[in-house]
């Protein structure tokens, strides 16, 4: 059991030194900023001449007003949009672990490892190209004239599809789906390598010794190895859940009007009514983020709380 | 087989042989090679169609939009970000190149610094503040200052406009990875290596650089693969603290950000008078943009992905 | 490790101090002069500030640190109270309006007397719509200060065709012309646009308020009872008509059908018939950009209101005690010539040549290191006219003083000077800017049908909150009727 040692041990004070550059870090670029936090509930006005924290103290406060702005528009909106957004997360969080972890078990058991080397790499470059490319060559694919869907569809002797308009509402689910597995299989995909790699090979050995196979191997050893990071990885995500892609939902959409019900989430919602805008009011940006985390918060606790029933040793807290 | 004898050469030449009596059947591995071959293409074959497209024409593009097959190919784009001279006559991309490079490699070491001292700090568990500071880089995580706050701090509090340092330090550290550092030097680092090193007579500071590290490697090749990444592709940090007549300073990927925003309005607006000559290269320079900060990534992430692409090899502690 | 951590100190170090060097700073009074750009400041911009900064230094005895900020740039640093001496505004670039309301620009009322070549530099009939309450905030930079919107047709296309020249043609007018390229090119259009749809198409629609919000008056109704009710613009009867002759348009296949994704069109890729905000003798302009050669037909205004004025603004700040060198700085840049062209164009010779008959032309390494928004330092019409590129399309050097002389004829909103403050419905106008958002790109383009889109709309804004909205609007455009009418009429 570990309990706390009344006496500060020299292991202790070697520890802090040794962590003392990091929350030095974490004081000055988080914690410092957090103060910011008061925007979310305040009327920001800045006073001309004096500095933003005069103006800060000198702004009136409007307790939640702020936050009404999330759900100012009509009920239908409101509601799609928050269905949108943890909607798409929920499918996410179990793609994110399910599919990489696969792949990762898969590609190490290769045996040509030229090939394993080479299509991991490959793998992992999508990661590399932002969502405003990405949204170009989807365009390049799905545009009404030049297309090269809609071009081959043609030749196939099939109507071509009006892709950003309403008809084709009922693909863009998968579509945007697809898009996040391809974008971040790789680099998912290297996280669970790199544990993968700091499993004793002993065991391994052990297990091929009593004769287990490439399956069993898998399911006893590798996928119990990586438990703590699976683990990690779901409550951190879960701490992510009123977030989104933005790139994502708002690029490779284009913004398209019609198509506004299947990729409303709540980071597109407040880009929308509030950037390109002359005067954006950082109080309601605030205010945003601020209900984000929260929300977000707790329900990451919950996660960790599940978590913490099932396999104490593995949750975050 | 032996597993007694600890020189890896012969430790290799009798994995080798358990290897081949534990691989795939070899329909599996047929299987499993054709998804990855398919999963490879389908994520080269985008990267491949920007490489065509910023050797493409303007014109051709204009003709008949994006395609694998251009009616001209020209490297025009290219020749366009080349022929761009700072104030001095000097390449602009070859400036911004060098201060991109100073930014990347100063920030990934800083980076792997922060995060892998608190890691391991935060994985031993027989530490006393370690739920405090699990906590303490926890919130961050979900609670952010805002922008406004960011920048009062960055701007005016520690006066990091204009210098490198202000796109350095915010990047530096992130939580997410401590965490990934934590759980990795929870699981290959027991704490009978500690012990170990403990009873040599080492302090702390000693063990980490000198027992921890050494077999972290591919947690190490992976945060700097990130750090990296992550460096080299900002551009958001730049236009906040970089004032716009300090191009001396900019990196590559705020360089090219702005001369695509420069092309964009001036084949926008009515500004572009005078002496042109010919189209201007908007959507390929676009793509070539892409590949000029995509291609040097590329080529460095071999030398990252040795340290973690795994097999049945080598395992790192050995009783 | 170790020694591989101090090269990289050192290094970084040393870019430091390069970095770090001060950036001029000498001469009597320094200023600090924000300006707006796309993305950077202009490559060569050192060298013509030293240039400006020497001339400046010896006749009035000031230099100034002119910064270039993009539209992110200038909300984190007006919001966070960065210091300044004078700076472009305008309502879509740090919100004039709201500075105003908060105090940030410095009351000219009586300062400019002291300067009487600035004053006079302004025509007459602006000052009013830089006026708010009592005071005077900015000064109107002389351009187009009146909306004129115009086709830009295609000289040869359309010569050929043996359309003749007009130089006014109605919106619904051109449609014989886009008939005739459709017919000629049938995979083609002849309009091809971004998600904007026209350029400028909306400008006379309305006497805009707040074209953010879409909130004006009629036009039509001016002389009328109703001339003081602000609407939307989905209730004027102008605008509702546009849109729909723009979506027969689209279905007729004269725009091209993804014009709701693009996100924009280069001008050379644009069709043969576009369109743009313009005044006399843009074509020469125009075509330049085009690198062919065009010509325009008026089809909307001219129309003047504080919203076609307050497109470019000079203030100054309201916390500087260097005001007095503030404003003879700007007297400077707008009543001096040479001062102005070089702000504008750049050095003589290296960015630009002076032709013969006192038109420039921009070489290659000014188009591509002094690229700068002329319009946003201050006169438009002041300094030299550019030369035109083709000889079908010459420089009228009298140009501004015909124009002006229109505008002194325009269509004036009988509301000049009013900007509505739509703080107290804030929240509402941003749900409305959502729901703008939503349906404005398929809207413009004409690729949704205005007759099932508007009433939806407009169902939409209703719900969240736009009759709040236009009655706070109307109860604060009644209150400045009111307090205009008291004061003396020929004002």
């Amino acid at each position: 059991m570990n309990k706390v040692r009344k006496k500060w041990s020299r292991d202790d004070l070697q520890l802090f030194f040794l962590s003392l550059p990091t929350v030095l870090w974490y004081v000055l670029f988080c914690y410092l900023p957090l103060f910011g936090l008061i925007i979310a509930f305040k009327k920001y006005q800045v006073v001309p001449g004096k500095g933003f924290l005069y103006s800060l103290m000198h702004s009136e406060w409007s307790g939640l007003e702020n936050f009404r702005f999330l759900f100012a528009n009509n009920r239908e909106t409101t509601v799609n949009m928050f269905v949108n957004t943890l909607g798409y997360n929920l499918v996410f969080i179990v793609l994110d672990i399910v599919l990489p972890v696969t792949l990762a078990i898969m590609i190490s058991n290769l045996k040509s490892r030229p090939l394993a080397k080479t299509a991991q790499t490959a793998m992992f470059l999508p990661h590399f190209l932002s969502w405003v490319v990405v949204g170009y060559f989807v365009f390049a694919f799905l545009s009404t004239d030049h297309g090269l869907v809609n071009r081959l569809l043609t030749l196939m002797g099939a109507a071509p599809v009006k892709w950003y308009q309403e008809e084709a509402s009922g693909y863009w689910p998968w579509i945007l789906v697809s898009l996040h597995i391809w974008k971040t299989m790789g680099f998912s995909m290297v996280i669970y390598l790199a544990a993968m790699k700091g499993v004793d090979a002993a065991l391994y050995e052990a297990a091929m010794i009593d004769g287990a196979g490439k399956w069993k191997q898998a399911r006893y050893i590798t996928l119990p190895m990586l438990r703590p990071v699976i683990v990690m990885m779901f409550i951190l995500a879960t701490g992510r859940i009123f977030n989104s892609d933005f790139g994502l939902f708002y690029r490779t959409t284009r913004n398209a009007g019609s198509l506004t019900g299947v990729y409303l989430t709540l980071d597109v919602y407040v880009y929308n009514s509030i950037f390109n805008n002359p005067r954006p009011v950082y109080g309601y940006i605030s205010a945003a983020g601020a209900l984000q985390s929260v929300l977000g918060c707790l329900t990451m606790l919950c996660a960790n709380g599940i978590i913490r029933k099932i396999d104490r040793d593995n949750a975050l807290f | 087989m032996k597993k007694e004898k600890k020189e890896n050469a012969v430790f290799q030449e009798v994995s080798s042989g358990m290897e081949k009596f534990n691989a795939l059947r070899p329909g599996t591995n047929a299987a499993f090679s054709g998804l990855f071959i398919l999963l490879a293409i389908l994520c080269v074959l985008p990267v491949v169609f920007v490489i065509i497209i910023s050797f493409s024409s303007q014109a051709s593009i204009n003709k008949v939009g994006y395609t694998f097959t251009p009616a001209e190919w020209s490297a025009e784009a290219y020749r366009y970000v080349w022929h761009l001279r700072d104030y001095h006559g000097f390449p602009t991309v070859l400036r911004s190149f060098l201060n991109s490079l100073i930014i990347t490699v100063a920030g990934t070491v800083l980076g792997l610094v922060l995060i892998t001292t608190m890691g391991y700090v935060i994985s031993r568990k027989t530490f006393r503040l370690r739920k405090a500071y699990a906590v303490f880089i926890f919130i961050p995580m979900i609670f952010n200052g805002g922008l406004l706050a960011t920048y009062v701090v960055n701007a005016q509090l520690l006066h990091l406009k204009n210098t490198f340092f202000a796109i350095i330090l915010p990047l530096a550290c992130s939580s997410f990875y401590i965490m990934v550092a934590a759980t990795f030097f929870r699981m290959a680092i027991p704490d009978a290596i500690v012990e170990s090193g403990k009873i040599d007579g080492a302090g702390q500071l000693r063990i980490f650089t000198q027992l921890v590290l050494p077999v972290s490697l591919p947690l190490m090749a992976t945060v700097a693969l990130f750090l990296t990444f992550g460096y080299w592709n900002d551009w958001y940090q730049a236009s906040l603290y970089l004032e716009s007549s300090r191009h001396d300073l900019f990196p590559l990927q705020y360089v090219l950000v702005n001369i695509e925003k420069n092309i964009q309005f001036l084949a926008n607006s009515d500004m572009m008078t005078g002496g042109q000559s010919g189209e201007l290269p908007t959507e390929t320079m676009r793509m070539a943009i892409v590949v000029l900060t995509v291609v040097p990534i590329m080529f460095s992430y071999p030398f990252f992905q040795k340290y973690f692409v795994t097999g049945l090899t080598v395992g790192s502690v050995k009783e | 490790m170790k020694k591989l951590l101090c090269a990289i100190t050192a290094l970084l170090l040393l870019f430091l101090v390069s970095g770090c060097a001060p950036a001029g700073g000498k001469g009597p009074v320094h200023l600090v002069w924000w300006l707006m750009t796309p993305s950077e400041a202009p490559v060569d911009w050192q060298e013509v500030e030293d240039a400006l900064n020497a001339y400046s230094a010896e006749k009035i005895g000031v230099t100034c640190d002119f910064r270039y900020y993009d539209s992110n740039q200038i909300a984190l640093v007006s919001q966070t109270g960065e210091y300044f001496d004078i700076a472009f505004t305008s309502d879509y670039w740090n919100d004039f309006g709201t500075s105003v309301s908060v105090g940030m620009f410095r009351d000219l009322k009586n300062d400019l007397d002291d300067y009487p070549a600035l004053k006079a530099s302004v025509l007459e009939n602006t000052w009013d719509s830089v006026k708010v309450g009592d005071g005077l905030y900015a000064i109107p930079h002389m351009k187009d200060i009146a909306y004129e919107v115009f086709w830009i047709l295609d000289t040869e296309y359309f010569d050929g065709k043996d359309f003749p020249r007009k130089a006014e043609i109605s919106f619904e007018e051109i449609e014989p012309y886009l008939e005739a390229y459709k017919q000629d090119y049938p995979e083609d259009y002849p309009i091809k646009v971004s998600y904007s749809g026209l350029t400028s198409w909306q400008n006379d629609l309305a006497d805009w308020l707040n074209m953010t919000y879409l909130i004006g008056l009629d036009w039509e109704a001016q002389g009328t009872e109703e001339q003081y009710t602000v609407k939307s613009a989905l209730e004027i009867p102008a605008w509702q008509n546009r849109l729909k002759k723009i979506h027969e348009w689209y279905q007729k296949g004269y725009i091209n059908p993804d014009a709701a994704v693009t996100e924009s069109m280069p001008r050379s890729q644009a069709g043969v018939v576009q369109s743009g905000q313009g005044w006399y003798g843009a074509e020469t302009i125009w075509a330049s950009a085009r690198q062919k050669p065009v010509y325009c037909a008026r089809f909307d205004g001219p129309d003047l209101s504080t919203s076609s004025v307050r497109g470019a603004l000079t203030a100054v700040s309201s916390f500087t005690p260097y005001w007095r060198e503030a404003l003879a700085l700007i007297q400077l840049m707008n009543t001096d010539p040479w001062y102005r062209e070089t702000a504008r164009y750049g050095i003589e010779g290296k960015h630009y040549i002076r032709n013969a008959d006192g038109t420039v032309t921009k070489t290659e390494r000014g188009n591509t290191n002094m690229a700068v928004e002329a319009y946003t330092q201050g006169h438009y019409t002041l300094g030299a006219l550019e030369a035109s590129s083709f000889p079908q399309v010459p420089t009228d050097k009298e140009q501004w003083t015909k124009a002006m002389k229109r505008y002194a004829s325009a269509r004036t909103s009988v509301v000049m000077g009013f900007v509505p403050d739509i703080s107290p419905v804030e929240t509402e106008c941003l749900a409305i800017r959502q729901i703008v958002e939503e349906y404005r790109r398929e809207l413009y383009t004409g690729t949704s049908d205005p007759d099932v889109v508007i009433p939806k709309m407009l169902s939409r804004m209703k719900e969240a909150g736009l009759d709040r909205v236009v009655a706070e609007i109307q109860r604060q455009l009644d209150d400045f009727v009111h307090r205009k009418e008291a004061t003396v009429p020929d004002q």
